[in-house]
């Protein structure tokens, strides 16, 4: 993917260029807003990470701009204002999601990955998800594995779903909270990995293949092993 | 020029004030008193020459005259205007003889004279004229320098004590000025203003000041005692590292795998940065400027959503977790209390020992809801309930256990966000803890 990562920090900028080129990324780095418009405008990007304190113009002015022209590429916000009001105004003004520095990286891959996606494909249509004999019945609410019927609670099935849209990418706990639970908040133990082992419990067991697994000290992932 | 104090500015301001009003009032009671006390005189000198004229005559008249010690004249003419009796040369028969009172301007060439005189009929049908010459007429010397002495003692009167109260005001108002200097010069909190009881003015002033100086003395304290924790907290796991990142060159030296203290080295950075994040955010919250994300939120379904978030964990250690609600709604910043409450109830299954109980009760009155979390789990001494929400305090049985010692800090900000309140009991065996939250928060209003 082509990434323009428009951030004033050398180093956080760097950093990030660093891990995402590593990850088979296609990278450009702006450090300031007026020329990181330009770029965002000029050339076709495939997402665009945008700090929002910025040299020149602040970053929520480059998103409306683009956003103006009917440019619609996905835009993850970087901030240091991580409040909820700072949360809502980033999202109002075009922003596609919102990372509070300082962050984990892969929390960043993760959620670069989920934008991706979300930007190619469209959730909507789909009435069922499938991954190897793992199938999830959106209509029906049902899920089958090896044809079994397995029985979840509604809240499994949120996350069940969540990880199979996302299905052979890394989710991060927070990107489970803000989606699946709906709240945006900092549990003091790792409740999420609770929930996890049970729906592990439910789906995994009896059967050869692991579909989920917990990567430790980052997140999980849904994928056939 | 140097500036007069704002007190002998209003003592200047009063002496004026009073000097101007009591020349007006005495100026103005003076012309009134002297005309309509001149003008008595005349009637009663009238009605008492007619009395001597109708007793003895005009001789009688005459011989009363002669020891008539006022300066007034009288004069007896006949229907024919011929005078019976005068005992003034310089004066004539008026045109005007009507009965009444009269003025008449005359002149003898060098000056000018008013005259004033008072016609009246005598039963033999003769007029008898009483005259006064208003203009030669003075006010009375001894009433006037009375008066005037008045005057100036009253203004030296009123000069002085408005100077003598002055002087007072000024003299309190310096004291607490010089105080106050002396405060900020030194920054020595514990100076107070001295003040009496009697709650008045000056007193009242002083006794403001220094509760202000009481609550400026208090958050400093508080400040102190957050920097000294935060300083005491962060420097063990700085520590601990630092004591990693040498063992990591340990390793490295000697060409082993390095993987798991690097691991080991991230989790506790994480850690560090959490701290930091946590403190941020109370400040943020305590800050007070979140109003946007306030809403309406049912109170039932965050808690049914709590419970549900926390029963695998809870039912991992076969706790009984049990919640008590109905649909009740209350005006809130939804994720700050879903925050607030996980942090209760994440303490909650975190201190029941294995098989214990939690109760979530929700309770609502007509202005507020109260949500009360019990557990008869370790429970928290009577004497150290009180410094439990203390960034950094940890329980003593706690230290070991997971955890930074801000989590409740953060429960009273958001609570104090929503004006609310929290507080806890013994629940014997356990923790009670109750949270008082208004349901009309005066915060919405702003949006």
């Amino acid at each position: 993917m082509k990434i323009l990562v428009i951030e004033d920090d050398v180093e956080v900028s760097n950093y990030i260029s660093k891990g995402l080129k590593e990850a088979g990324h296609t990278i450009d780095q702006s450090f300031d807003g007026k020329d990181g418009l330009f770029m965002a405008t000029t050339e076709s990007y495939d997402i665009l990470l945008v700090d929002r304190m910025l040299p020149l113009l602040d970053g929520l002015s480059i998103i409306k701009t683009i956003r103006a022209t009917g440019n619609h590429t996905p835009t993850l916000i970087l901030s240091a204002l991580g409040d909820v009001d700072d949360r809502v105004q980033g999202l109002k003004n075009g922003g596609d999601d919102y990372l509070v520095k300082p962050f984990a990286f892969v929390e960043l891959q993760a959620r670069i990955d989920a934008l991706a996606r979300r930007g190619t494909r469209g959730f909507v249509e789909q009435t069922s998800l499938s991954l190897a004999d793992l199938n999830l019945d959106l209509l029906a609410r049902k899920v089958t594995r090896s044809g079994e019927v397995i029985q979840l609670q509604p809240r499994e099935f949120k996350l069940l779903e969540y990880l199979m849209r996302y299905k052979g990418q890394l989710v991060t706990r927070t990107m489970l909270l803000e989606n699946v639970w709906d709240y945006r908040f900092d549990p003091q133990t790792n409740i999420i990995d609770v929930h996890i082992s049970r729906l592990r419990t439910k789906i995994d067991k009896g059967h050869d293949k692991p579909l989920l697994q917990t990567m430790r000290g980052a997140g999980y992932i849904l994928d056939e092993s | 020029m140097k500036r007069i104090s704002i007190s002998h500015q209003a003592w200047l301001l009063s002496t004026v004030f009073i000097a101007v009003l009591a020349i007006l009032i005495t100026s103005i009671q003076l012309s009134n008193n002297h005309k309509s006390e001149t003008e008595y005189q005349m009637s009663m000198l009238s009605d008492t020459y007619m009395d001597v004229y109708n007793i003895g005559g005009i001789n009688a008249l005459d011989k009363r005259i002669s020891d008539n010690f006022y300066s007034t004249y009288c004069i007896i003419i006949d229907a024919k205007k011929n005078i019976l009796f005068s005992n003034t040369e310089s004066w004539h028969i008026p045109e005007d003889y009507s009965v009444g009172l009269h003025y008449q301007k005359l002149s003898d060439g060098n000056s000018d004279y008013l005259m004033r005189y008072k016609v009246n009929q005598l039963p033999d049908d003769n007029l008898l004229i009483v005259v006064q010459n208003v203009s030669q007429m003075k006010t009375n010397h001894s009433t006037n320098s009375f008066i005037i002495i008045m005057i100036l003692s009253t203004i030296t009167l009123a000069g002085l004590s408005s100077y003598l109260l002055g002087f007072f005001v000024n003299k309190r108002l310096n004291n607490i000025n010089q105080i106050c200097a002396e405060i900020m010069k030194t920054g020595n909190l514990d100076t107070r203003i001295p003040h009496k009881a009697s709650g008045k003015d000056f007193d009242e002033l002083a006794e403001n000041l220094n509760l202000m100086l009481n609550k400026i003395q208090n958050l400093m304290s508080d400040v102190r005692q957050v920097s000294d924790n935060i300083a005491h907290d962060l420097r063990t796991p700085l520590t601990r590292m630092r004591n990693k990142l040498e063992l990591l060159e340990n390793e490295a030296n000697k060409g082993n795998n390095i993987q798991q203290p690097i691991t080991d080295l991230k989790a506790e950075a994480d850690k560090l940065l959490n701290v930091f994040s946590a403190l941020l955010r109370i400040t943020n919250i305590e800050s007070g400027q979140r109003h946007a994300s306030f809403s309406s939120v049912d109170i039932h379904l965050l808690l049914n959503d709590l419970v549900e978030l926390y029963e695998p964990l809870s039912s991992e250690k076969q706790q009984r977790l049990q919640l008590e609600s109905a649909t009740s709604f209350v005006n809130a910043d939804r994720d700050l209390l879903f925050q607030a409450l996980a942090n209760i109830l994440d303490n909650a299954v975190k201190y029941t020992q294995k098989g214990g109980e939690i109760n979530i009760v929700l309770k609502t009155t007509n202005t507020e809801i109260i949500i009360e979390i019990n557990d008869n789990g370790l429970g928290v001494p009577e004497s150290e309930t009180s410094k439990l929400l203390q960034r950094f305090y940890r329980v003593e049985h706690s230290r070991n256990l997971q955890g930074n010692g801000l989590g409740l800090s953060l429960v009273e900000a958001v609570l104090n966000l929503h004006n609310g309140s929290i507080t806890f009991a013994s629940n014997s065996p356990g923790l009670s803890v109750t949270l008082n939250i208004p349901t009309k928060n005066q915060r919405l209003i702003i949006n």
